[in-house]
């Protein structure tokens, strides 16, 4: 519970890496009694693609919701800690129309659903010209031949017929490449994309994944990648959150974490991923008994203690702090009893 | 243009002979009060000449003469010019405070949108008619106040429509994909969830037409509308009503040329209706959910 002071931890362990272009620290966001994110706190370097994990209802896509200012304010409110957007300053407490400002210009968003996210009654060139007229001011004839430019750098082909399509008549993949050329089309540092393949079947969800790796590789953005799916995380993250009910439980480099979980529901995690198994061998996917607790009414101590295998009488009693492991990295940080300092395992 | 070649190819295409009968009509009356101060002169439908009083149809007279002796086809002419500013302005203003108030108060749903549609629920609880008679006894009779009136007692109406599919747009997922993008809320309303509704804002206002023909006719019938000598359906129909054993032809004329233009008008209303219905399975625009 004391994230504030706890370092912020840049697992991309790179000296010679820039400032931050996000820093969130003590992040916490409510809706009415319900506590979704509890305090959450990471940072995301130019370059780096950082993954945030967790399974439904764990507070991962509110924390995307909460950078871009996008609560919905009748619902929910942002309460505290603080969001560092790298030349644009603290954006909490900014105002609705500089917010406004900042959106889809230092950073864009790439939302789950592409058969939804797109205006029915215009066409696509359209929507994705608007979004630089209205930030860079372009005339109509620039704009449009930059949105065919946008088209083809997605990978559209025909961008130029394309342009001119209304979003029904284009496919879910399709539609998911216009979302990202609007996100990335005024070259913003920083890109939130919120479980952006889970919509699409696998080798479209592939293509889509390594046009995002391509387009921060030309454009030096930092990437704030929300997934469920580890093996998404594997393919493309260099550093890795794991949300539980509101808080981090976990932050390591991929490498680090996907080799040794330290966290039991991280482990839980990873041993629910299907794989391929040879006729004979199958056997039953094993998976994290239970629900993500009632954030509303959260019981103290550990908030993963009622699903843990390994949960014993002081996860009751106190929440763990989210910490360096006694024994290992001390570059990565989990909250939990069983790698704390001075307690028994 | 292209809208108009779309629901011209639709009503052809699906044999909607009634309403491909409605927009002939509609071109004919529009044509004549467009072309009203060639065809006919301003003096010839409103100078008194009591010696013609009540002529029958004839070569000079085609339509015959009203009781003062103007000649009824240069009066129908410019009563169609009347009826169709009157329709046409009436339905334009109540579309724009309509869309206004009711994608207002659907785009922010909180008290003072409560409170706003709750007025609205108010003023459509009494009969529209009422709300006109009552707005043309307080801004005085006359063509300026007709319009005003009959568009005022229509708002609610409109209000009410439209704001149930702003509602149900604004909280898809391409109005939070715009707002990420950097649109505000004027933005998102009026440039990107409104557009959704074109398709029922045309059809909405086609079949409103109709309906400010007929009462803009009813009101004037009550000399609400505008003052003699002008040449309005309704008041000529008022004016002439004495006669109508006697010399039918000057009752029924402007009856009939309102009955049909009103008849025409509902007619094309049905095939917009029947063009934006995506279950009517052809390619044209959308009303959204």
């Amino acid at each position: 519970m004391h994230e504030g002071s706890i370092p912020i931890v840049n697992a991309m362990s790179d000296p010679a890496a820039a400032v931050p272009v996000l820093e969130v620290s003590g992040l916490r966001t409510r809706f009415g009694p319900l506590r979704a994110v509890d305090g959450v706190s990471f940072a995301v370097a130019p370059g780096e693609t950082l993954c945030i994990v967790g399974e439904s209802g764990s507070g991962k896509s509110t924390v995307a919701l909460s950078i871009m200012g996008l609560i919905p304010p009748a619902a929910g409110r942002v309460e505290a800690g603080s969001i560092h957007l790298a030349g644009h300053g603290e954006l909490r407490g900014l105002a609705d129309a500089a917010m406004a400002a900042i959106r889809g210009r230092a950073m864009g968003m790439i939302f789950q659903e592409p058969m939804t996210s797109l205006n029915p009654v215009f066409k696509v060139g359209t929507q994705i010209a608007e979004v630089v007229r209205r930030h860079q001011g372009m005339s109509r004839a620039a704009a449009h031949d930059r949105a065919v430019e946008l088209l083809r750098l997605v990978g559209v082909p025909s961008p130029q017929m394309r342009a001119l399509d209304y979003p029904h008549q284009l496919s879910g993949g399709m539609r998911q490449r216009v979302m990202i050329a609007m996100a990335i089309a005024c070259d913003p540092m920083l890109i939130l994309a919120d479980e952006p393949t889970t919509a699409l079947d696998v080798t479209i969800q592939a293509q889509i994944l390594a046009l995002i790796e391509e387009l921060k590789q030309r454009l030096g953005s930092g990437i704030v990648f929300i997934t469920h799916d580890l093996r998404v995380v594997a393919q493309i993250a260099q550093t890795v959150c794991v949300m539980y009910a509101g808080v981090v439980v976990e932050s390591a480099t991929t490498r680090a974490l996907l080799r040794t979980p330290l966290h039991p529901y991280t482990s839980g995690l990873m041993a629910s991923i299907p794989a391929a198994q040879p006729r004979g061998t199958r056997r039953r996917l094993p998976v994290i008994a239970g629900t993500v607790p009632n954030l509303a009414k959260l019981p103290g101590g550990c908030r993963f203690r009622s699903r843990c295998p390994k949960a014993f009488d002081l996860c009751a009693e106190v929440e763990p702090p989210l910490a360096p492991p006694a024994k290992g990295d001390p570059d990565r940080l989990v909250r939990c009893w069983l790698h704390a300092d001075g307690v028994a395992a | 243009m292209t809208g108009m070649l779309a629901f011209l190819r639709f009503l052809l295409g699906t044999r909607r002979h009634m309403a491909l009968l409605g927009l002939a009509v509609i071109a004919v009356f529009l044509a004549a009060a467009l072309l009203a101060p060639l065809l006919y002169s301003w003096p010839s439908a409103t100078l008194v000449n009591l010696g013609h009083a009540l002529a029958r149809p004839s070569l000079a007279f085609p339509l015959g003469a009203d009781e003062m002796g103007r000649d009824m086809i240069a009066r129908l002419v410019w009563g169609a010019r009347m009826s169709l500013i009157v329709a046409g302005a009436s339905v334009g203003v109540a579309l724009l405070l309509g869309l206004l108030i009711g994608g207002l108060c659907g785009y922010y749903d909180n008290r003072a949108s409560f409170i706003t549609m709750r007025a609205m629920d108010a003023i459509i609880s009494f009969p529209r008619i009422l709300v006109a008679i009552m707005l043309i006894t307080i801004l005085g009779p006359g063509a300026t106040s007709l319009t005003l009136a009959i568009a005022i007692s229509s708002v609610p109406v409109f209000a009410r429509l439209f704001r149930g599919p702003i509602l149900s747009l604004k909280s898809r997922d391409f109005v939070l994909a715009s707002r990420s993008l950097g649109a505000g809320d004027m933005r998102l309303l009026f440039r990107h969830v409104m557009p959704n509704i074109s398709a029922l804002i045309i059809v909405q206002g086609s079949i409103s037409l109709a309906e400010a023909v007929l009462i803009a006719s009813g009101l004037s019938f009550l000399s609400l509308g505008p003052q003699p000598p002008v040449p309005e359906w309704g008041a000529m129909i008022a004016q002439s009503r004495a006669h109508l054993l006697s010399t039918p032809h000057v009752v029924l004329v402007p009856g009939i040329a309102l009955f049909v233009l009103v008849l025409a008008l509902n007619l094309v209303g049905d095939g917009l209706r029947d063009f934006a219905d995506p279950k009517s399975g052809h390619a044209g625009p959308r009303v959204a959910s």
